[in-house]
């Protein structure tokens, strides 16, 4: 009797723990601050299909498996089944081909769902003329270890901070001087790999003013840390006005 | 007396039976297993809290904490994956599958032990940076151009390739002798389709690793051309750097299906035996290993997606990554209907493998939000795939875990102490979740910072760092109960007899 409870106590807890596991896929994303953005609106949009869809299934799947657990636990008293496994017998074939093609059939059919989505949002990010704002406005993105340089239409530079207008298409050229970098503004969801000798295309618009971190995310060496800058976003005549002077 | 003279030691070194092999890597892989945890506990440690300073890391081999950290997180990828995990599955491979078929040993002997002495080396001087001035501090994915001489002139990039070369001549050995054992080894009555799952899965590693290990071989072969003979393959300026990173997942990406297919197999022949029921669809199993292991070498490219290549290859690859996982939750399904109608009961090997089927739903179901291009635009690089690998690799390790359990019977004659297993279970299994799910919130810290909390919102991560930290704790106490155990039931367990399981496969019947 004891030990049951004490079996039960522990399937109970490690129900519980998947699921709560299974809920921080829910909340992924849930910390994050300062989202602005067409990209993020549409990022969170199909982030939140798949988060769906994925809880619903492994939640399914795991109602299942615990009352499989629960159901077929052994008892004081309960027979082997006939066809358990004997030493020495090649076990008999078990199963319905009909089972594993419905499965198959209905991942497959979630998936292609998804996928839909997937390449739409692809799409998008390969397609400036998608923004609604002014522009575009090219600003060259060049990595250095460990800092940014940013180069903008009129040949000014600014380092690490990044100093654009709001309601604006802008499209980043981003390469590197040494090794591979990524340039990720994550409250815009934008990310791009900076690699030698080749130039890497990304846009964005975004309506909000305020300050967003920008981050090194690929490992570039033993400052890698310390790689960091702020994207700025700034009123159109704040621009005009500061873009002029020496604006870093 | 000479030291050439002592029995126990020359029968150590010169032999070349698939059991004593299988035991040598046993023991081997377990102390690179201890390294890689060392290694991520030393991570936790840095991480718990935010702006944690480095002071810890300045007594550190050179004077650079930064790159001390680096060559933490990378000694902690490669050991885990390639020494650990991989050659813990070819430990059993070594001494089950010879058993499991009815073939005497390996088709060739001699070749077996060549394999792990080979393994065992390379891991030894692929660690070995750590004394001689700092290990390779570049990633385990190796990007070029950090790789060439300009941006890590010191040796451990050096040692890292060397023991890697050491490591893939030991696989290719390995890989031959099994296809040539499964295929030509079978005891006579045996039709193929009655090798047991363990077998099964054996064969299709073998054959995935052979196809992919040569392509690494190659580009380390480049690499140390770069670096020791001024060739120039992957600083070349016409796309060299992202040559590297094609070669490289061309292998790192299959090579998780390495680690995860003998993990598979291993629970196939686990469940059944505890639920007192056949395997359910072992057909479709097989099928669906088929169908996995060739796609596995077509879904590379999304590791690359924000590399700036074609639009088209990036949806491309992700529909055969998300096709990928069709197989592998035909698979699962499998595994847990096959519980259906049967007289389950828990003891320590049944509690990892179900453990491994639990943990392994959410690491596969975040894999289908990181195949899609426009998702991983965001969380690539980031805390969140750090926890979906984990939670994967988590899984495979509980897997082989369970293994652990099941066959130590088979390899030591006595049962490890179920009490002290218990414990070690779910101290494993809660640490598991307690030390990722955290990780999965941080979907805006990037990877390999060993400082974080420069603003107010970079102190959050703290929270989520710090309980992190705690579960890396909960997983070591719990691998110390193992390690506890393992030794003392070698002595004290309880007498396994021939058939302590009431298993159905061959090497149970075996002397």
């Amino acid at each position: 009797m004891k030990i049951n409870t004490i079996r039960l106590f522990g399937l109970l807890a490690a129900v519980f723990a998947l699921v709560f596991s299974n809920n921080a896929l829910a909340c992924a994303s849930c910390i994050e601050t300062g989202t602005t953005g067409v990209h993020a609106e549409k990022y969170d949009q199909l982030m939140g299909w798949y988060l769906l869809i994925g809880g619903i299934v492994s939640l399914l799947v795991y109602a299942w498996f615990t009352w499989l657990l629960y159901k077929f636990r052994a008892s004081e008293g309960s027979q082997d089944p006939e066809d358990a496994p004997k030493l020495g017998e090649i076990p008999k074939h078990r199963g319905d081909p009909k089972w594993t093609w419905f499965v198959t059939v209905a991942i497959f059919a979630i998936l292609m769902g998804l996928t839909a989505g997937t390449i739409n949002m692809v799409e998008f990010y390969e397609n400036p003329e998608e923004g609604w704002g002014d522009g575009p406005l090219t600003v060259q993105v060049t990595a250095h270890r460990y800092y940014w340089e940013f180069e903008y239409p009129n040949g000014n530079k600014t380092y690490d901070n990044l100093i654009v207008p709001i309601n604006t298409i802008v499209i980043l050229e981003v390469t590197t001087d040494d090794v591979w970098h990524n340039f990720a503004v994550p409250s815009l969801r934008l990310k791009i790999d900076a690699i030698p000798h080749q130039t890497n295309v990304i846009w964005f618009d975004a309506p909000d003013v305020g300050e967003y971190p920008i981050s090194c995310m690929e490992l570039c060496g033993s400052d890698h840390t310390d790689m960091t800058g702020n994207l700025i976003l700034v009123e159109p005549e704040v621009y005009e006005n500061g873009i002029d002077e020496d604006f870093a | 007396m000479n030291i050439l003279e002592n029995k126990t030691l020359n029968r150590w070194l010169t032999t070349t039976n698939h059991k004593d092999v299988g035991l040598m890597y046993f023991f081997a892989t377990l102390l690179f297993g201890f390294i890689g945890l060392l290694l991520s506990l030393l991570i936790r440690i840095q991480l718990y809290q935010p702006n944690n300073g480095t002071a810890w890391l300045d007594w550190a081999p050179g004077d650079d904490a930064g790159a001390f950290y680096n060559s933490m997180v990378t000694m902690h990828g490669a050991v885990m994956v390639l020494f650990f995990v991989s050659p813990l599955s070819f430990a059993f491979a070594n001494y089950v599958v010879p058993l499991q078929i009815g073939a005497k040993d390996m088709a060739f002997p001699r070749l077996n032990a060549l394999s792990f002495w080979t393994f065992l080396f390379g891991g030894l001087v692929a660690a070995s940076g750590f004394v001689f001035g700092g290990a390779a501090d570049v990633g385990w994915t190796f990007y070029s151009p950090l790789t060439s001489l300009e941006y890590s002139p010191g040796n451990g990039v050096n040692l890292a390739g060397a023991g890697l070369v050491l490591l893939i001549i030991s696989v290719t050995a390995s890989t031959i002798n099994f296809i040539v054992t499964i295929l030509y080894h079978r005891q006579k009555n045996m039709d193929i389709w009655d090798m047991p799952m363990f077998t099964w899965t054996m064969l299709f590693t073998v054959i995935l690793m052979l196809t992919i290990f040569p392509i690494l071989l190659a580009a380390l072969l480049m690499l140390v051309g770069d670096r020791l003979f001024e060739t120039v393959f992957f600083i070349d300026e016409n796309r060299g750097s992202i040559l590297w990173g094609h070669l490289f997942w061309f292998f790192g990406h299959p090579e998780v299906y390495v680690v995860l297919l003998p993990e598979l197999g291993m629970l196939a022949e686990i469940v059944p035996v505890f639920a007192r029921k056949p395997l359910y669809g072992k057909r479709y199993i097989i099928y669906s290993l088929i169908v996995g292991t060739v796609l596995s070498v077509i879904v590379w490219v999304h590791h690359m997606f924000i590399t700036g290549i074609d639009p088209l290859l990036r949806e491309v690859m992700s529909v055969t990554t998300e096709l990928i996982s069709i197989p592998f939750a035909v698979i699962m399904i499998c595994l847990i209907a096959t519980l259906y109608d049967g007289k389950i009961t828990f003891p320590t090997a049944n509690l990892f493998a179900l453990g491994a089927i639990g943990i392994f739903v959410i690491g596969g179901v975040t894999g289908v939000f990181l195949s899609s291009a426009a998702i991983d635009y965001h969380l690539r690089g980031t805390y969140y795939l750090v926890a979906h690998f984990h939670y994967t690799l988590g899984a495979v390790t509980l897997g082989v875990v369970a293994a652990v359990y099941y066959w130590y019977p088979l390899m030591f004659g006595r049962i490890l102490d179920e009490r002290l297993g218990k414990l070690h279970f779910w101290g494993s299994f809660f640490g598991t979740i307690l030390t990722m799910t955290p990780l999965f919130y941080l979907t805006d810290m990037p990877r390999r910072i060993y400082v974080y909390g420069a603003n107010e919102h970079e102190l959050v991560w703290g929270d989520y760092h710090f309980w992190a930290t705690i579960g890396a704790f909960v997983v070591f106490v719990a691998q110390l109960i193992f390690l506890y155990n393992l030794i003392r039931s070698y002595s004290h367990g309880r007498e396994a007899g021939s058939n302590p399981w009431n298993g159905s496969t061959q090497e149970w019947g075996s002397e």
